[in-house]
């Protein structure tokens, strides 16, 4: 899955560092050809049938999904101890969350439309003309898969996902020209069974299992992209649309019945590639809308009725221009984005003043070569950040600078040797700097999270010409985060946003790819130490929430040449805390899960048979008094990422899927 | 903005007296306070000693939104917005509950008073007072507020006082929980807690009563909108305005009363926090001091202090926590810095 893992005897070819990935697709990220410390997915027959993008993303060291529930739930992604808006994540290099505007939701993310997800842990591109501090998630739609194909998912839950795509390459003359189209829909019940101690921690009587409520989603996601002209000369025009309908369970100890969320995600972009002699440049112009109307008349989500309508709206464009010499590749980023949010009470008509903000990244970025042994890769990129609407005067435009270099050493083709450091930031957002109509006051003088990073690793492939490919990787990471913003209740109503605390994170990241004939291994280990440097002393020096230390992927699949393929995936963390304090620690978790592939003829279709969470682990053991030593008692409690959201048990999945061209 | 995420805790909160509440004699030996993390998530039971001062500040764990009520002998601990469970505690027994059970969804625990050995619950998103045994946590019916439901399901019944009449004074909020939580207006009733029936009521703007140790037949009755008045449970009257928040010159958000006065927190437009002194006899107010912190719990205890909840406050988030100990006939701090405990206080009361 990881790209090296993807390079297969037969068409590795004489260049180690050029994967196939890169071969096939000129735009692709080469792990083997950048300093970055990135992870390359392919979305491929590797992956099993009801894989979404939070589990691929799960699968690459270093990051660690938080989820709400199930399969269509909600799910975000923090990299290297980051906070979940801390991530980046792109559609084809277009911001879903700009300047960590939120988190974004990684199951409204049809993963069956893209061709890879590229996992920058730091030191992003120049190109995506950010900065986050927690890295990147970059869905690319690649070259796309070739043909026409359709997939129908059915199981537990009644969750079901239908997939259809056609991408056909053409010509009109001799001009080259290719669309692409797939279509999802998805949805599920989503009434997995739980385990619910009524919020009773001492009383064992009330204590049982009980079925998820509201927790339907359906989902329909359109993904078209058409392209004109040859890559020296080429036209891209994309449009993808989320449209999601869901019940919002609530809290367990207080379930909702029928609050509901409904989700309208339009993103469309054009661009415009070009290339002459060694010059070439993009240029790329966007929209994306996100509508969102939640409705709880009912009040059922605790903070009284409510029936809004959010409005977010994002235009944006960037322009790259790139020159490549053998011993210099300079270019120039120029990226401008306007964002604006407003939010109306539907009950009332009322609507909010918009908050609206204008985004400026001018960037200068060179990669340095010496021969093909060194390859330094500095970048001065900046952020200039004005605010306008009604409280436009009271924040100040925002200027910072967020530097930052790559060293890549290449003594030997199979290996190479990495290291970035660099300055990156999150800016307070809109409901940060000026507050919302309720709970939150603005504090027009919050600074941005700042974090300063660095890491140092090696990547070493085997060579092309062995049996058993394969590749490793490891790696260590510096973080330290300063003025994280931190919200301080003010009263019994309202609350304000503060820079106040700092944290530091250090870890280590291994990745161990194995792939013969017959059989393919990934293996990923992850160990991160995390401090709160917080000046309270309730929270100084702990753990960070929700980043375990220790974190396991371990992908193994047998083959049966292309005919059929067994799979197992086991997971495991070694438990972590669940709020700042670390009184509530999550039990170590094991998952295991499997599937079985047949794939009788390249023609036919293929059937598949999947079980995620195989032993059906939704419940852990816990001590009942975290802070009485001499309690020795021990409660059942859910298991779950974010308490009071239950984590599902075992579900059982059939697929079966066709297409015209067998997979790669 | 995925709003399911940023659900707060921001329902009114009580703060709640002590063994003066219920008429229990004798003098308390120490201090239970509801701590809570910064953020809101966690919480702990803590305890100080009300000689020495000395402070055990992570007995147990409890949630992010708790209370504590002192009442009939049992120490209550309400899990409130969103958890909407109680436990009953021995006092100074804080190893484990003695009953522990859960009320309705959202229900919102605020207050709870024993009367005639029965706790009587008042849920915040409940149109009722539960009425449930301490001793076994089971439910025994309830006293039905329905009639005062102002359209929303709840008269947000809030603040719980026995009076020396044996019978338990509600305030009801009367929230518009539909439209923004807008007041639609307020009652005091009156319950009987044999008959479990409302007896009396009367109509106050967002009323919060509170014990009048110095005359405990007339409670105590503020209105945030209006300001001070007494009720007379002997007579059944209700008073005029006796001090107008307006002469104090900011909102009044906790009473604990102690013999002819009492000490209240008070905070301005700017949420500047500050503690006063009200002369129940005179109705005249006198600001003591401007705090730097974010004044949450209040309660006095049979040894005429007033204690009082400090915590972090967005404009000076570097002053201490803890809490700050008022003398209520004078009025005078007893603390020069607020008793510090790991996490800082919520609510408090005395056994």
């Amino acid at each position: 899955m990881v790209c090296l893992a993807a390079a297969a005897p037969a068409r590795a070819q004489t260049a180690p560092e050029t994967v196939i990935v890169e071969a096939d697709n000129p735009d692709a990220t080469a792990p083997m050809a950048t300093s970055s410390s990135v992870t390359v997915i392919e979305v491929d027959e590797r992956l099993p049938a009801s894989s979404d993008v939070a589990s691929v993303v799960a699968s690459a060291p270093g990051t660690t999904v938080q989820r709400l529930g199930g399969l269509g739930d909600w799910a975000a992604v923090s990299i290297r101890g980051s906070t979940l808006r801390q991530v980046l994540v792109a559609l084809d290099g277009v911001p879903l969350n700009p300047d960590g505007a939120d988190s974004v939701n990684l199951s409204e993310l049809p993963l069956w439309a893209f061709e890879r997800v590229e996992i920058f842990r730091g030191n992003a591109p120049p190109e995506l003309a950010a900065s986050p501090i927690g890295g990147v998630v970059n869905l690319r739609t690649g070259s796309g898969k070739r043909g026409v194909g359709a997939g129908i998912s059915y199981g537990s839950l009644r969750t079901a996902r239908v997939t259809a795509f056609a991408n056909v390459p053409g010509a009109v003359g001799r001009v080259p020209v290719d669309g692409l189209l797939l279509a999802e829909a998805f949805g599920t019940r989503g009434d997995f069974t739980y385990f619910a101690d009524n919020g009773t921690e001492y009383n064992l009587l009330d204590d049982g299992f009980a079925a998820r409520q509201n927790n339907d989603k359906r989902q329909l996601s359109v993904h078209a992209r058409a392209r004109v002209g040859p890559r020296s000369q080429r036209l891209s025009l994309m449009e993808a649309v989320l449209a999601r309908d869901e019940g919002l369970p609530g809290h367990a100890n207080n379930p909702a019945a029928t609050a509901s969320l409904t989700t309208i995600r339009s993103l469309t972009s054009g661009s415009f590639a070009w290339g002459r002699g060694n010059a070439s440049g993009e240029l790329t112009g966007w929209g994306l809308l996100r509508d969102e109307r939640l409705d709880d008349r009912a009040g059922e989500l605790g903070v009284g009725a409510q029936q809004t309508f959010d409005r977010t709206t994002s235009l944006g464009a960037t322009t790259q221009a790139r020159l490549a010499t053998p011993s210099a590749s300079p270019a120039i980023t120029l990226s401008a984005r306007r964002d604006q949010y407003r939010s109306t009470d539907v009950a009332s008509g009322v609507a909010a003043d918009p908050s609206g903000r204008v985004a400026l990244t001018p960037s200068v970025s060179a990669d340095l070569r010496y021969r093909t042994l060194i390859t330094v890769s500095p970048v001065l990129s900046a952020l200039i950040l004005t605010h306008d609407g009604a409280l436009a005067a009271s924040a100040g435009p925002l200027v910072a600078f967020t530097p930052r270099a790559g060293a890549l050493v290449r003594p030997v083709p199979q290996l190479a040797l990495k290291a970035n450091v660099g300055r990156y930031l999150r800016p307070p957002d809109f409901s940060e700097l000026f507050g919302d109509r309720g709970a939150i006051i603005g504090n027009p003088e919050l600074t941005p999270e700042h974090g300063l990073q660095w890491d140092v690793g090696a990547r070493a492939i085997s060579p092309p010409e062995w049996t058993i490919q394969g590749s490793f990787e490891l790696g260590y990471f510096q973080n330290a985060v300063t003025d994280l913003i931190v919200y301080v209740q003010n009263s019994q109503r309202t609350m304000v946003p503060l820079n106040l605390e700092d944290a530091w994170i250090d870890g280590v990241e291994g990745a161990l790819s194995v792939q013969a004939s017959w059989f393919e291994s990934l293996t990923n280990l992850t160990r991160t130490r995390s401090i709160n440097l917080s000046p309270e002393p309730q929270y100084a020096n702990n753990q960070l929430p929700r980043i375990p230390t220790w974190d396991l992927f371990q992908s193994t699949a047998l083959l049966a040449g292309d005919g059929a393929r067994v799979g197992h995936t086991f997971t495991y963390s070694d438990g972590n805390t669940w709020d700042r304090t670390n009184w509530y620690h999550a039990a170590p978790r094991a998952y295991h899960s499997v599937f079985v592939r047949v794939h009788p003829a390249a023609r036919w279709p293929s059937a598949e048979l999947e079980v995620l969470n195989l032993t059906d682990r939704i419940t852990e053991v816990v001590p009942r008094n975290p802070l009485d030593p001499s309690d020795d008692a021990l409660i059942v409690q859910p298991i779950t990422d974010f308490v009071g959201y239950p984590l599902p048990g075992r579900t059982v999945m059939l697929t079966v899927r066709w297409q015209t061209e067998p997979p790669k | 903005m995925t709003p399911l995420l940023f659900a707060v805790a921001c329902a009114p909160k009580v703060d709640e007296t002590a063994l003066v509440a219920t008429g229990t004699p004798g003098a308390s030996d120490a201090a239970v306070l509801a701590t809570v993390s910064e953020d809101y998530s966690v919480g702990a039971l803590a305890t100080v000693d009300l000689e020495t001062w000395a402070v055990a500040d992570t007995l147990t764990d409890i949630s992010g939104d708790p209370a504590v009520v002192v009442s009939g002998g049992y120490v209550f601990q309400l899990d409130r917005f969103g958890y909407d469970t109680v436990r009953v505690y021995t006092p100074g027994a804080f190893s484990e509950p003695i009953a522990e059970f859960a009320l309705e969804d959202l229900a919102n625990p605020h207050d709870v008073v024993v009367c005639d050995g029965l706790a009587f619950l008042s849920a915040y998103g409940g149109a009722e007072l539960a009425v449930h045994d301490p001793r076994t946590g089971h439910r025994e019916g309830g006293v039905d507020l329905s009639a005062f439901d102002d359209g929303d399901g709840s008269p947000e019944p809030s603040r719980l006082v026995l009076a020396p009449n044996g019978k338990v004074y509600a305030g009801l909020h009367q929230f518009d929980q539909g439209k923004g939580w807008v007041a639609t207006g307020g009652t005091i009733v009156e319950v009987d807690c044999a008959t479990r029936a409302v007896t009396n009521s009367w109509a106050a703007p967002t009323p919060d009563v509170y014990d009048n140790p110095g005359a405990p037949s007339n409670v105590l009755v503020h209105s945030a909108s209006t300001g001070f008045y007494l009720l007379d449970t002997d007579s059944g009257a209700l008073s005029d305005l006796l001090l107008a928040d307006a002469t104090i010159g900011a909102s009044v958000d906790g009473v604990a009363a102690w013999g002819d006065g009492a000490v209240v927190t008070t905070f301005d437009d700017a949420y500047g926090y500050a503690v006063g002194c009200v002369d129940l006899t005179a109705w005249t107010y006198a600001e003591a001091e401007r705090s730097p912190n974010y004044l949450t719990g209040i309660a006095a205890n049979d040894r005429g202090e007033v204690w009082i909840g400090a915590r972090t406050h967005w404009a000076t988030p570097g002053a201490p926590n803890g809490a700050l100990v008022y003398d209520g006939a004078s009025c005078e701090a007893r603390t020069d810095a607020p008793i510090t405990t790991l996490l800082a206080p919520f609510s408090v009361a005395f056994y």
